[in-house]
């Protein structure tokens, strides 16, 4: 049976339908459920909800097979998976926000979901800062003036909007890449092969 | 038994179990490999790092590196292989040499929250200077994992030239072949797709076929056979077919498949690569392959081929029956103790694990059998 590895959200809604369009269907899954494991009806497959950060650690251990998950996860998690396609969809900006500029002439303070990449990010950059990880609900760090700005992900751009607070820059785009787990896509290929094919062939649906 | 506390990090209680299944696996595969005349060695648990450079630049990272009480840089032993190859580089004459090796390897590791790790593994090293012995460390490889009961394991042939050859046959720039080989490993075609976009159409059609090179053997061949016409890549495409075809001989049930997308996991392999996996597992239950030697000093080089399979892992899986081992509890009385300590020897001498306690340190234990010396039978 191949396991799969979905965040609960958009990026599971529109991955299980891609799956059920090829075919592949889960008539026990109920989006209000609390379950988090439902096993398709042929039991070929089964889907696993699991928080999306855990995503790439669930597939680079072998635990999940296949996995859908953004950009911005994957480049935060330095995980081993294999990265097979973009598949046009959950798109979104990684992005440096604030109220104002980063100050220069002192340290200044980034909050983030993301804090490797934003290491990376700055020192590519020449820039020294000093990182604090955050959680969630990254927007309220410059409000409250826990840090100068944050690196967090945009996509309609309204929350920060809604916030006063402005993007300076864009570090990366991204959007939901399906991955594999590279052994089980090499000791597994015939049964893994059907399901990739159902999830990228969606891209023309 | 008396409640015990926990242990402190670091340190688990591993269970005579699995002990026992890893010294059978130990025994078993050494005496395997001590039939095919290989000389049973131990290679240094503390190397020098010059020994190690050759590993390349990612191994060495992860090699955990002290200065010893004379100032030399030195590192656990992170590639007993480096150890081997170093030594050969400096005997006199590079004839036929087989060791196999028990050996504890460590490694930095980053994941999560574990900052070290080391393993036990049992492997063989062929050096050589005529021939090639790729059937033979294959057909060991096979037996070493027979002898071990792991189910449902998967045997992988790989071939680290294949790629970068097809790269060069199709005129791709040396500095792209850079930057496409790691991408066609991580099978991450959205960021190869870009990194080959000023290729021509057809060497990205190409490129993008082989990255599905891989999968069960009579599938690959036919794929690149009908897809490929480069003579010194079909060769290697032969070359690998035909080593299945005997460990197909040698075991028909053997699950094999092809890997032509394999890049050096260690910088130094040059050719074959082998590699055993099990779904129960995300870890390699085996790896190797053949790998060129360049001692910097002498420019000596030599060929070598060789694997390691790791022990605890194996073990873990595995269907070997331990050793049954009885508890037997001898409870007795300070003033009994000497008569309880011979009690506990003849029946540690038939192959027991005896405790000898006290009265009052006792709780019982259903798996035990017990014993009691007291002051009436004394």
């Amino acid at each position: 049976m191949i396991t799969i590895a979905l965040a609960k959200g958009r990026l599971a809604t529109k991955g299980l339908e891609r799956l059920i369009q090829s075919g592949i269907t889960f008539s026990e899954y109920n989006e209000k459920s609390r379950k988090l494991i439902f096993e398709s009806d042929d039991k070929q497959a089964r889907i696993v909800f699991v928080k999306a950060m855990d995503v790439p650690t669930y597939v680079s251990l072998g635990i999940a097979d296949v996995g859908i998950v953004g950009k911005d996860v994957l480049l935060e998690s330095d995980s081993v998976v294999n990265e097979l396609s973009d598949l046009q969809f959950g798109a979104c900006r990684l992005c440096v926000c604030g109220l104002k500029p980063l100050p220069t002439d002192r340290k200044p303070i980034i909050a983030s979901k993301y804090p490797r990449v934003s290491e990376r990010y700055f020192n590519a950059h020449g820039i020294d800062v000093d990182i604090i990880k955050l959680e969630g609900s990254v927007e309220l760090a410059p409000l409250l003036q826990l840090a100068d700005g944050i690196v967090d992900i945009v996509e309609s751009g309204l929350t920060l909007k809604e916030n006063n607070l402005n993007v300076y820059t864009t570090i990366t785009t991204s959007s939901a890449r399906l991955i594999v787990n590279p052994r089980s896509y090499k000791i597994k290929l015939k049964a893994i092969q059907p399901i990739i094919e159902a999830i990228n062939q969606g891209e023309s649906v | 038994m008396t409640q015990r506390q926990p242990l402190a990090q670091g340190m688990s209680i591993k269970g005579k179990e699995i002990y026992s299944k890893e010294d059978a696996l130990i025994y078993t595969t050494l005496k395997c490999f001590d039939s095919y005349g290989y000389d049973v060695i131990e290679p240094p648990s503390i190397e020098y790092y010059d020994v190690m450079k050759s590993s390349g630049k990612e191994a060495q990272q992860n090699m955990i590196k002290f200065i010893d009480p004379l100032g030399d840089i030195m590192v656990l032993q992170a590639d007993p292989t480096m150890s081997l190859a170093h030594y050969m580089s400096k005997q006199s004459e590079t004839s036929l040499r087989k060791f196999a090796m028990v050996s504890s390897v460590h490694r930095a590791y980053t994941l999560q929250s574990k900052r070290h790790e080391h393993f036990k593994q049992v492997g063989i090293e062929v050096f050589y200077d005529q021939g090639n012995y790729d059937e033979e460390v294959c057909e060991l490889a096979l037996k070493a994992l027979e002898l071990a009961q792991i189910k449902d394991v998967v045997i992988e042939l790989g071939h680290v030239m294949f790629m970068p050859s097809l790269l060069q046959t199709l005129r791709v720039p040396s500095v792209l072949i850079e930057q496409i080989l790691p991408l066609i490993q991580a099978k991450d075609m959205p960021l190869l797709e870009k990194t080959m976009f000023d290729l021509p159409l057809q060497v990205q059609t190409i490129i993008k076929q082989a990255m599905t090179w891989f999968g069960p053997v009579e599938d690959v061949v036919d794929k690149i056979t009908s897809e490929m016409n480069e003579p010194s890549l079909l060769a290697i495409v032969e070359e690998l077919n035909q080593l299945s075809n005997y460990l197909k001989q040698l075991n028909p049930e053997v699950s094999l498949i092809l890997d032509f997308t394999t890049q050096k996991s260690l910088s130094y392999y040059q050719g074959l690569t082998i590699t055993a996996y099990s779904p129960q597992s995300a870890q390699p239950l085996l790896s190797g392959g053949r790998y060129e030697y360049k001692e910097e000093e002498s420019n000596q080089s030599m060929t070598a081929i060789g694997f390691g399979l790791n022990v605890a892992l194996c073990a873990k899986l595995s269907s070997i029956q331990p050793t049954k081992i009885s508890n037997v509890v001898i409870i007795t009385t300070p003033e009994n103790k000497l008569k309880a300590l011979n009690k506990a020897n003849e029946y540690r001498a038939l192959g027991n694990r005896v405790h000898v306690m006290f009265e009052d340190e006792i709780e019982s234990n259903d798996d035990d059998h017990m014993i009691v010396i007291d002051k009436e039978q004394a």
